[in-house]
């Protein structure tokens, strides 16, 4: 019933639109009607011409969210099992991640040139603390009785590395990869606005420089559906790995 | 001697706070000894202590001749709350002690269902500890502190979060096993009749000391019609008296 509701809200809200952009005559420039936003995204995607933007955007999304989420997961595992690293590196880590990313995106094209590597860096680094921040969390709260219990199976601290704390933290450390898909949509798209040639961030800033409103909305549509699929494919992962987890843990639905 | 001899125990957290103070307590080879006391007198501490996961302050504990320094394979644990790890399913929690030390075997698989089997647990095998109920989920973890075969078990509380019917169960259960396997077990509870219906001693314990002893001379093998038997409940309140007297001795002394 709710989804009935929602899908009427959505209707609603495009009908409010299109009547809106008829009625008060504002300029298309400013606000295009969603029946000229729908023109030229099927025209985009009919021709092609989107293709390979989305493969682009996507591609980059996937490549930071795999470094950043590797780095991100092994630094955590780190420094929740090693204090005097904790202690040693904390405050370093802390400083890196209070520094905006996006601010750095200029010296990544010096470093790394304009293109796919420096929007890659970028949404790796915007992906890497939320893994860190929650692996970390989540292998550190063992409840004391687990702990026991492999203390009297004489287990060695890798084992209770692999086989208690990183099972026991993985809805934690799973609720950082959802948060990281979020952001690594964003370090894509902004790190596109900066340094690329290609991708849907690219195709906003050519779209501006032409004066297209129109196609930039089509392009929010399509920025809007390439995160609900990485996030909803992020659910589904989770869901599978949390099948045998305790009732209460996320299941994707809200 | 007996086959686990614990000598002059104390621990405590700081010099103001004993926890356990000196206590002496020999069990010999197979029996079924239980500590008994109200909740916070330093039961659980004391079988962490015995146990090797808490070094006591001074003192010395044995099991077959030798010193407990840090858990031993010897040693079987049974939590207050079953601990089972979610993500695994029944067999592979009852297998995991083996899994650790590296010995799962077929053969040791064709122990993990036998034990199962014989705690009524046979078509749960693949089940995951969320589909099981708490009574369950109990006896999984009791299998799974006997599959490495331990001459001695320690209990804490394990039935405690049990309705009374299921706690029965589990009693005879556990009975039969430790009889079958000669199992040597030091329980704790603060279930009279519990107690008494399983020990063959029962030690009553208050502010970390060892009050009294009481040697249960109910034959075994113990049917549970001897719960409503005259003795078995003149046993419980004889003892529900002493608790009574010394928790009363305690408070008064507090008091003063």
């Amino acid at each position: 019933m709710t989804k009935i509701f929602s899908s009427l809200l959505f209707l609603l809200f495009i009908t409010g639109w299109e009547l809106f952009c008829n009625i008060s005559g504002v300029s298309k420039l400013i606000i295009p009607a969603p029946s000229e936003i729908g023109i030229v995204l099927w025209d985009g995607l009919y021709r092609g011409y989107l293709w390979l933007h989305i493969w682009v955007t996507s591609l980059e999304m996937a490549l930071g969210l795999i470094i950043g989420c590797s780095i991100g997961f092994i630094s955590g595992l780190v420094l929740a099992e090693n204090k005097f690293l904790r202690d040693l590196l904390w405050p370093y880590i802390l400083a890196s991640q209070v520094i905006p990313k996006l601010a750095l995106g200029p010296l990544f094209i010096i470093w790394f040139g304009f293109g796919m590597t420096s929007t890659v860096v970028i949404t790796a680094l915007i992906c890497f603390f939320p893994l860190l921040e929650n692996t970390f969390t989540g292998v550190q709260y063992i409840p004391p009785e687990k702990r026991e219990l492999f203390r009297m199976f004489r287990a060695s601290k890798l084992q209770t590395l692999i086989k208690l704390k990183i099972p026991h933290g993985l809805p934690t450390i799973l609720a950082g990869i959802r948060v990281s898909v979020v952001l690594a949509l964003v370090g894509a798209v902004v790190g596109e606005f900066l340094s690329g040639q290609k991708g849907l961030g690219a195709t906003i800033i050519a779209a501006q420089g032409m004066m297209d409103s129109a196609l930039m909305f089509a392009v929010f549509v399509i920025i809007t559906i390439v995160g609900l699929v990485f996030y909803f494919v992020a659910t589904v992962v989770e869901s599978f790995l949390l099948r045998h987890h305790k009732e209460g843990t996320f299941n994707g639905k809200y | 001697m007996g086959f686990v001899s614990i000598k002059d125990i104390c621990f405590s957290y700081d010099a103001n706070q004993t926890i356990i103070k000196n206590i002496s307590w020999d069990i010999p080879k197979g029996e079924f000894h239980t500590l008994i006391g109200r909740s916070g007198c330093g039961k659980t501490t004391f079988l962490k202590i015995v146990a090797g996961l808490i070094s006591p302050t001074s003192g010395k504990i044995s099991i077959d001749g030798t010193t407990v320094l840090t858990p031993s394979h010897r040693t079987g644990f049974v939590f207050q709350t079953p601990t089972l790890l979610e993500w695994l399913s029944v067999i592979d929690n009852v297998l995991l002690p083996l899994t650790i030390s590296s010995k799962k075997k077929p053969e040791y698989v064709d122990l993990g269902l036998n034990i199962l089997a014989s705690m009524g647990l046979k078509k749960h095998t693949h089940k995951y500890p969320n589909e099981l109920s708490g009574g369950q989920q109990s006896r999984v973890s009791i299998a799974r502190a006997l599959i490495t075969e331990p001459s001695l078990l320690l209990m804490d509380e394990p039935f405690a979060s049990l309705d009374a019917m299921t706690r029965q169960d589990l009693q005879i259960d556990l009975l039969r096993l430790c009889v079958k396997r000669k199992t040597t077990v030091l329980f704790i509870t603060h279930d009279i009749s519990e107690a008494v219906y399983l020990s063959d001693k029962i030690a009553l314990m208050d502010s970390g000391e060892i009050q009294q002893n009481f040697p249960i001379e109910i034959d075994r093998p113990r049917k549970n019609e001897i719960r409503y038997s005259a003795s078995f409940n003149n046993l419980c309140s004889d003892i529900h008296t002493c608790l009574k007297v010394y928790h009363g001795q305690t408070d008064e002394a507090k008091s003063k």
